[in-house]
């Protein structure tokens, strides 16, 4: 056994590798230590056939073109993430108020509502249209 | 501007609708096809087995296209890549400002003696049809599963057929009946070594037994033998194998493909190689990468992009990567995969798991809408 | 230097393409004749071994040169 223990560590290259493995040992306890608590469950090979899955839909669908349309409609909700509009909307959720017709009317003199149900309205009249040819596809 | 398109499959459509949702009103997109009807080809392996039917598979094509492309049913007789012409059958010509080639691929059952009558398979939808009534019409005895032609779409087809008929038998309790050989060229049953070493475990436990180094020859159909060019023979009772494929019929009129009628094209931009303003994609590439509708899909996208760009006044700017991914589908719930582009030296060997058949089931409901539709 | 009949390039496939296009061309090839095969996928040079033992064909010569594989069979049995 000797002999070819001999024989291995005679070349330089394979000396330099093993002390590169030895540096790596604590690291590599460490991943397989954790690893270890996933045998026997089958949650490996899951876990990387998620991880393949992302990759798959990062590769196959990350294009281009789609991250500029999604980054051009993030970049006009940026309302949502501002403390001012939070809070605005925790006091909506937290308001006991109840509308009834003339509510509605006077609520929608209010120039910041008239926007808002601006948007709403042009948000469903996208649904409608883009369902037609979405439906047409379907049938 | 004129965009022609011949052929309407996976890639001629994506390739049109993408392009039509970008494009400015006065391009006109045509796509042109002998059939009025298309396939999902991926639900033909399960008309097969029993759990898919010709309805749930196949849509007109009236319906498919998006607003901006036009659909027109014809056959093209020959292309003339210099003239920018193409001819119609019945002599109609058409010219173009860009050329897509998507002809995809069609069966060369000459290529192995006695193929054709006696061999099953699932490559069309009425041959896919066919084999589910033998499937189960089937009482027990030699199944014979694999690859027959060398060249054929979808690689892992054969693989999938096995697993699935191994499945189907068990379920009706007569899997012992059944004796399954899977026969591959290779000295093992699947090419890339890593993802091999999945399938032949998979074998294995399934009772599936690998017959390697056999080049399907012909088939003797009175004898119920298929022989080797190796030098050997097996007895089937139902013989199920990949048909050899070739270019459409127009490439050779043309002149523009290789011997088995595949069009040389650059493997990045995807243009014949030659000509600025014609490319061509999915099957009918010569390219170095397997022949799935997955492939054709970025193919597609690339050059709708590509042109997209073009028509802007930009440079091309988007490279097709050779990216592949091809779900092994194996029953009970469970798949696998390859995948494949043009950096990986291997392949990776991915163990059956739930996530990946719960992914192609997305992508089966998803196909109609988000991927013919040149969203995704 | 043996002048090949047909050449097979291979160049660009990964596993198993170069061997099958080599079984393509064989098929298609006649005894004496001379394939010559161009690939850059590492996995070919065994797979040409196993196939070649197995057929009962001979290798005349392997070579690399610039991370390309150069293999010349010869056509001996069919």
């Amino acid at each position: 056994m000797s002999g070819k223990l001999e024989e291995i560590f005679s070349d330089e290259k394979n000396v330099e590798k093993f002390k590169q493995f030895i540096e790596k040992l604590d690291n590599l306890n460490y991943i397989l230590d954790r690893l270890e608590l996933f045998l026997g469950s089958g949650m490996i090979d899951e876990l990387l056939g998620m991880l393949f899955s992302l990759m798959a839909l990062e590769r196959a669908f990350m294009k281009e073109e789609m991250i500029e349309e999604l980054s051009e409609l993030s970049a006009r909700l940026t309302f949502l993430i501002s403390p001012k509009c939070m809070s605005e909307l925790r006091e909506a959720f937290d308001s006991k108020e109840s509308l009834g017709l003339i509510g509605l009317m006077r609520k929608m003199r209010d120039p910041d509502v008239q926007r808002g149900l601006a948007i709403v309205m042009d948000i469903l009249k996208v649904i409608g249209k883009c369902n037609k040819e979405c439906q047409s596809r379907r049938e | 501007m004129k965009v022609l398109v011949i052929g309407g499959g996976d890639g001629g459509t994506i390739f049109a609708n993408r392009l039509a949702r970008r494009a400015p009103r006065d391009v006109e997109i045509e796509v042109i096809d002998k059939s009025d009807v298309h396939y999902y080809q991926p639900g033909f392996l399960f008309v097969a087995i029993g759990e898919s039917s010709r309805e749930r598979i196949s849509k007109s094509r009236s319906k498919i296209y998006s607003r901006g492309v036009k659909f027109t049913r014809a056959e093209v007789e020959k292309v003339d890549l210099d003239d920018r012409k193409v001819r119609l059958k019945g002599g109609e010509l058409r010219s173009y400002d860009y050329l897509v080639i998507s002809t995809g691929s069609v069966m060369n059952y000459d290529d192995i003696p006695g193929f054709m009558g006696n061999v099953d398979h699932f490559w069309t939808l009425e041959d896919a049809e066919k084999l589910h009534r033998k499937v189960k019409e089937f009482k027990g005895g030699k199944v014979v599963v694999g690859i027959g032609g060398l060249t054929y779409k979808c690689p892992v087809a054969p693989l999938e057929i096995a697993f699935l008929l191994d499945d189907y038998f068990r379920a009706k309790g007569m899997r012992e009946k059944v004796d399954m050989k899977f026969i591959s060229p290779l000295e093992r049953p699947y090419g890339p070594r890593l993802l091999n070493r999945v399938i032949v475990e998979e074998m294995k436990r399934r009772n599936i037994e690998p017959i390697t180094f056999f080049t399907v020859d012909r088939v003797d159909g009175e004898s119920r033998k298929v022989i080797s060019m190796e030098g050997d023979s097996l007895d089937y009772d139902l013989l199920v194998l990949s048909p050899p494929h070739r270019g459409a019929d127009l490439i050779f009129n043309s002149g523009i493909g290789d011997d088995e009628g595949w069009i040389p094209v650059d493997k990045h931009y995807l243009n014949v190689k030659g000509y600025d303003d014609a490319f061509a994609i999915g099957d009918a590439t010569n390219l170095p990468v397997p022949k799935t509708g997955v492939i054709a899909h970025f193919e597609a996208s690339t050059v709708a992009d590509n042109i997209y760009y073009e028509i802007n006044g930009l440079e091309r700017r988007s490279l097709f990567d050779g990216q592949s991914f091809c779900i092994i589908e194996m029953g009970r719930e469970l798949a696998s995969a390859q995948v494949s582009n043009y950096y990986y030296t291997e392949a990776p060997g991915l163990i059956p798991t739930r996530v990946l058949h719960l992914a192609k089931l997305a992508m089966n409901t998803m196909y109609w809408t988000c991927i013919l539709g040149g969203y995704i | 230097m043996e002048k090949p009949s047909v050449t097979v390039d291979a160049r660009g496939l990964t596993c198993p393409g170069p061997l099958t296009n080599l079984i393509k061309a064989y098929r298609k090839a006649n005894v004496g004749d001379i394939i010559e095969v161009l690939a850059t996928d590492p996995g070919f040079k065994p797979d040409l071994e196993a196939w070649a033992r197995r057929t009962e064909n001979e290798i005349i010569s392997v070579s690399e040169e610039g991370g390309v594989i150069r293999a010349l069979i010869r056509v001996k049995k069919k």
